[in-house]
């Protein structure tokens, strides 16, 4: 039987229960009225039909004895009626309920049930209607009323058992169906769970993948970073270039396809927060103008006035498209220029509608093209990937985050004429600019300015952002121009302040412009100069320059940049600086303040070549920097031996314990305000961010590592009250950062040599230490090459010690040096003689002097008692043995990881940093001589008797 | 998931499962009969039932003996109606071989004119 009908006969037969015992005081009712019976026997016989009904239900359910007996029963309580309502007119009326009790009948769904309420019925009839009338009175016996009822009945009997079959069978096909929909549900969630699971694999797949992929080219970025920092030929500085271009475009497809997937799956996640529309815009197109400028194309910006100072929204986002609409608009324009005009179409009281339009004079698009430029994985034709590359994602993620922003996205384009491509937003409306954004203080406000960009854009842009800050400022697009006007407001007595000049210009750039600046004799002062550029500069600021110029911005400038980067030059009770002194400090935002340096840091970071970059971002940004492999040790460093850390740098995957858990850990006693914990993560998903977030770090820094934002967040992070600094003095000395290098070291230059380090001091003895070994004996290795007929390796050599001694700062051997290289390469092979003879007299007092680096034999002898105490306590310690035995593994696997891993050993055993610096391990690892490391390391294995605790060192 | 298959009690269903509900359906109808006979009666009058087969004049030779007239004859015979003013009637007719006495209906059935009275 159907599952439904019998949940439909279980509600019936309890409700015939309350029903019957119903009919009880109206069966007496029905007496005390018409007085035929007695009451109680009226309501006795109703209990009596009643209490049958209520048994059965309770012996047998919905059983057939009762469904039944339940067809007599109720048709008892009209039959009954008829006989309390004996002599009353309503008594033929009672003859209606007998219909109504057939026919509630039905509510069992049982044909058996409405055959015996049926024929029930016309048995009473007969009997008591005809039968027995006609055997008292014969005239009663109307047998032809008895048998028109008993027609009707069984006519009634007969639509309901046609009915029961209807429902039946309608329910049999329902439960048919119902079995056919569940056992497809079924199936379907099946599917679904699969395909769930396959979503969930791929989503891991690809946060794996991410990871995988970030974390190498993390370590082709960061290396990328510090080489083009570092002297290079111009080959090689090339070289290096398109390395960390192909990094970075390897990267920018990486996060493309993710922002992609991301977007796909619906987990793009829209920040709001206020922002400054008009300095996004303007960071954008500081972002492409070189590269518009390269192409030979004009950038032009047209900002709505009515659009307000702070707007609501999420900028990344929005920056996102606008990036990706110049992009494309210079990529696919050859000649003419691009325009972005944004403007307010519409406003409410807390919303503003605003429309974007990217216009170029490229090649266009035919209408067949345009109709799928929206779509993933498209582009105009299979022709424009060939000719442009490209994945043809970017406008796909641009319509998906213009569309989650409540806007559109359209491009309206004439094949050869150009493209339009416009988008609307609808962002809400900031709070009041002036509350929020920070205006310069009287002193800058004071100030005439002087700003040289050839880019239009540009120069809108700053000249917006001055005029925001009520600030005066001329502007003309070269430094000719720059300098001319510099030279007549001079003159004239009413001089600039300051200047703003960007690097790269036709004509006269900004490097020149400096020099002109200083060499012009009317300019009696120098202004102050801040240099512009979205390039490495470093290497081409000569000494000279660097007295003359302030500080380097990079592009993209952003207001607020600028504003931070002037109060810190002209301070509001300070005269304004005019002098190179801070140019170090600011170059290229990569230090942080004074107040910030020195402070300690902790580094946790499982990966040896990513924590050896970071260490050296870290350390060049002023920090002293503390590493720990993983989240236990991590942990160990804060919670047990409190070293008064500033922040914590924290890796999230890790080995033992990872970035969260640790993090957790370390949230139970040392709050978010006391220790900022900062995730170090190679997932861009929003999700890793947020668990970061949730439990309980300040920040997240994505990986690869941009150092301009490691050192930014830092900035914003940095605890700098005076119980952090008292600590770092405190540790500066109990770590030894004492001087590792005297006041003066002949013939080096080393206050030259200092400055090309970026003032590392360790690593300049590291290197005049080697210096001393490497070429100590260079003159006799030349003449036995040349002897041996290996012109060309002691051209090499000549050609190296060029270059290492130029970057010592020593005096005439580089000169020395060129030029054997080039008699070597002239095959002047006879003529160098007296050239080598007079290197290695030269060569001699700066080999003397690097030799007074080494450590004394007497010293090295007194350390040996120490090296065997250090033995003694990595004999104790797990963790200098654990740290040992992977430094072991590192030099049997001559890994460029060593090094960190010598230094995580040395820090586990606790050396100072002179004793580290001198350590004979690192010194061969420093000459990449693996093999002697490995041997010096297995000379300091303790032996097993007490009385072998001598070391090789 | 619940099928087709038959809930409790319902394959089971037979003369066994029908006994109890025959057996209320007779016992309710000859319940019925009696209680439509015993209410409303009319006063003086008498419902007489004789052995079957008793002929009409031996009716009413024992109505007659019994110091009582009859009302009229039944459609079925051994049934009549009789009237007396003797309370002791009943017994009287009982003694003269009549099987069964009982106060006379009023009205039996539901098609006749109400407040009838033979």
């Amino acid at each position: 039987m159907n599952a439904e009908i019998h949940r439909l006969r279980e509600r019936f037969g309890a409700l015939l229960v309350w029903l019957l015992w119903a009919h009880v005081p109206v069966l007496g009712a029905a007496a005390a009225w018409n007085k035929v019976m007695s009451v109680p026997a009226a309501m006795l016989i109703g209990a009596g039909l009643a209490l049958i009904y209520h048994i059965a239900w309770l012996r047998c359910g919905t059983g057939a004895v009762t469904r039944n007996l339940s067809g007599i029963v109720l048709i008892g309580e009209p039959a009954f009626l008829l006989i309390l309502f004996a002599g009353h007119p309503w008594q033929m009326d009672m003859h209606m309920y007998f219909f109504a009790v057939i026919a509630l009948n039905i509510a069992w769904f049982d044909r058996a049930v409405i055959v015996f309420s049926g024929t029930g019925t016309a048995l009473h009839h007969l009997l008591l209607l005809y039968f027995l009338p006609y055997a008292v009175f014969p005239s009663d016996g109307d047998l032809a009323r008895v048998v028109l009822h008993a027609v009707i009945v069984i006519f009634q009997m007969l639509v309901l058992l046609w009915v029961i079959d209807m429902v039946r069978k309608a329910f049999e096909r329902i439960s048919v169906m119902s079995d056919e929909l569940i056992a497809k549900s079924v199936a379907l969630e099946d599917r679904n769970r699969l395909v769930e699971e396959s979503s969930r694999a791929k989503s891991m797949f690809l946060a794996n993948i991410s990871h995988e992929i970030r974390t190498p080219i993390n370590a082709v970025l960061g290396f990328c970073h510090l080489l083009q920092r570092s002297r290079l030929e111009p080959r090689q500085r090339d070289h290096v270039a398109k390395l960390n271009d192909a990094g970075v475009s390897l990267l920018r497809l990486i996060n493309d396809v993710l922002d992609f997937s991301k977007n796909e799956a619906g987990k793009l996640t829209l920040e709001s927060h206020d922002f400054d529309l008009r300095a996004a815009i303007g960071s954008q197109i500081q972002l492409v103008e070189e590269s518009a400028r390269a192409r030979g194309l004009s950038l032009a910006a047209r900002i709505d006035d009515r659009i307000p100072a702070l707007v609501t929204g999420d900028e990344l986002r929005l920056n996102q498209v606008v990036l990706n609409l110049l992009s494309n608009a210079i990529k696919f324009t050859e000649k003419g220029g691009i325009t972005i005009s944004v403007r307010q179409i519409r406003s409410d009281a807390d919303r503003v509608c605003i429309e974007c339009a990217v216009s170029d004079t490229g090649i266009g698009m035919t209408a067949a093209q345009q109709a799928h430029i929206f779509a993933s994985f498209m582009q105009a034709d299979s022709s424009t990937t060939r000719r442009f590359g490209g994945t043809g994602l970017g406008l796909a993620i641009c319509r998906q985050i213009v569309e989650q922003m409540d806007g559109r996205i359209e491009v309206q384009s004439t094949p050869g004429l150009g493209s339009v491509f416009t988008f609307t937003m609808r962002l809400g409306i900031g709070a009041d600019a002036s509350c929020q954004a920070p205006l310069p203080h009287d002193r800058l406000r004071a100030l005439r300015v002087l700003v040289a960009d050839d880019n239009p854009a540009s120069r809108d842009f700053i000249d917006a952002t001055l005029t925001r800050w009520n600030m005066r400022g001329d502007l003309v697009p070269s430094g000719s121009e720059a300098l001319a006007m510099l030279e007549r407001e001079a003159m004239a007595g009413n001089p600039y302040d300051l200047v703003l000049l960007d690097w790269k210009m036709p004509g006269m750039d900004g490097l020149q412009t400096v020099r002109a600046m200083q060499s012009s004799p009317h300019l009696a002062v120098m202004p102050t100069t801040l240099i512009v550029t979205a390039y490495p500069i470093d290497e081409f600021i000569r000494d000279q320059d660097r007295a003359a110029i302030s500080a380097v911005l990079r592009k993209p400038l952003d207001a607020h940049g600028l504003l931070d980067m002037l109060n810190q030059l002209i301070p509001p009770a300070a005269p304004p600086v005019s002098s190179g002194a801070d140019l170090r400090a600011s170059s290229a935002g990569l230090h942080l303040p004074q107040a910030m340096q020195g402070l300690c840091v902790l580094l946790v970071e499982d990966n040896a070549i990513n924590r050896e970059i970071a260490v050296e971002l870290l350390n060049d940004a002023g920090l002293v920097v503390d590493c720990a492999e993983n989240g236990v040790i991590a942990c160990r460093r804060i919670l047990d031996e409190d070293h008064g850390y500033a922040a914590v740098l924290m890796d999230v995957q890790m080995p033992e314990m990872d970035g969260v858990a640790a993090t957790k850990l370390i949230r139970q006693t040392h709050s978010a305000d006391c220790l900022p914990i900062i995730a170090l993560t190679a997932h861009a998903y929003e999700e890793e961010r947020q668990r970061c977030l949730g439990a309980g770090m300040n920040d997240h820094i994505s990986k690869p590592v941009d150092p301009d934002q490691l050192i930014r967040v830092l900035g914003t992070w940095l605890k700098t009250g005076p119980q952090a600094v008292r600590k770092e003095r405190t540790r500066a000395g109990a770590t030894g950062l004492v001087p590792v290098l005297p006041a003066q070291l002949p013939p080096f230059g080393l206050d030259r040599a200092l400055r090309r380090v970026n003032g590392k001091a360790a690593l300049l003895r590291r290197l005049i230490v080697s210096f001393g070994e490497s070429y100590g004996r260079v003159g006799d290795d030349l003449r036995a090459m040349i002897r041996a007929g290996r012109i060309e390796d002691a051209a090499r050599l000549a050609h190296t010690l060029k270059s290492v001694a130029g970057s010592l700062e020593l005096a005439e051997v580089p000169d020395l040096a060129g030029q054997i290289e080039a008699a070597l390469g002239a095959g002047e092979s006879g003529a160098v003689a007296g050239l080598i003879a007079e290197l290695a007299d030269r060569m001699a007092p700066a080999i003397a002097a690097a030799n007074s680096l080494q450590p004394a034999p007497s010293q090295a002898s007194a350390d040996a008692p120490a090296a065997a105490r250090i033995n003694a306590a990595s004999h104790a310690s797990a963790e200098a043995r654990a740290a040992r035995d992977a430094l072991r593994q590192q030099l049997c696997r001559r890994s460029l990881s060593a090094r960190a891993g010598f230094h995580a050993f040395a820090d586990a055993l606790g050396l100072d940093a002179g004793t580290r610096d001198a350590h004979p391990v690192l010194q061969a690892l420093l000459r990449l001589d693996y093999a002697e490391a490995l041997r010096l390391l297995d000379g300091t294995q303790p032996e097993t008797g007490p009385d072998n605790g001598e070391v090789a060192t | 998931m619940e099928t087709g298959a038959p809930a409790p009690g319902e394959q089971s269903s037979g003369w066994a499962d029908a006994l109890p509900a025959l057996v209320l359906l007779v016992l309710g109808l000859a319940g019925l009969a009696t209680a439509t006979i015993l209410t409303s009666t009319v006063p003086g009058q008498y419902l007489i039932l004789a052995r079957p087969g008793t002929a009409t004049g031996a009716i009413l030779d024992m109505v007659y003996r019994a110091r009582g007239g009859i009302v009229g004859f039944g459609g079925l015979p051994g049934i009549a109606l009789a009237a007396s003013d003797d309370p002791g009637f009943a017994e009287a007719v009982r003694a003269e071989g009549a099987w069964i006495v009982l106060p006379s209906p009023k009205l039996l059935g539901c098609f006749g004119p109400p407040g009838r009275d033979l």
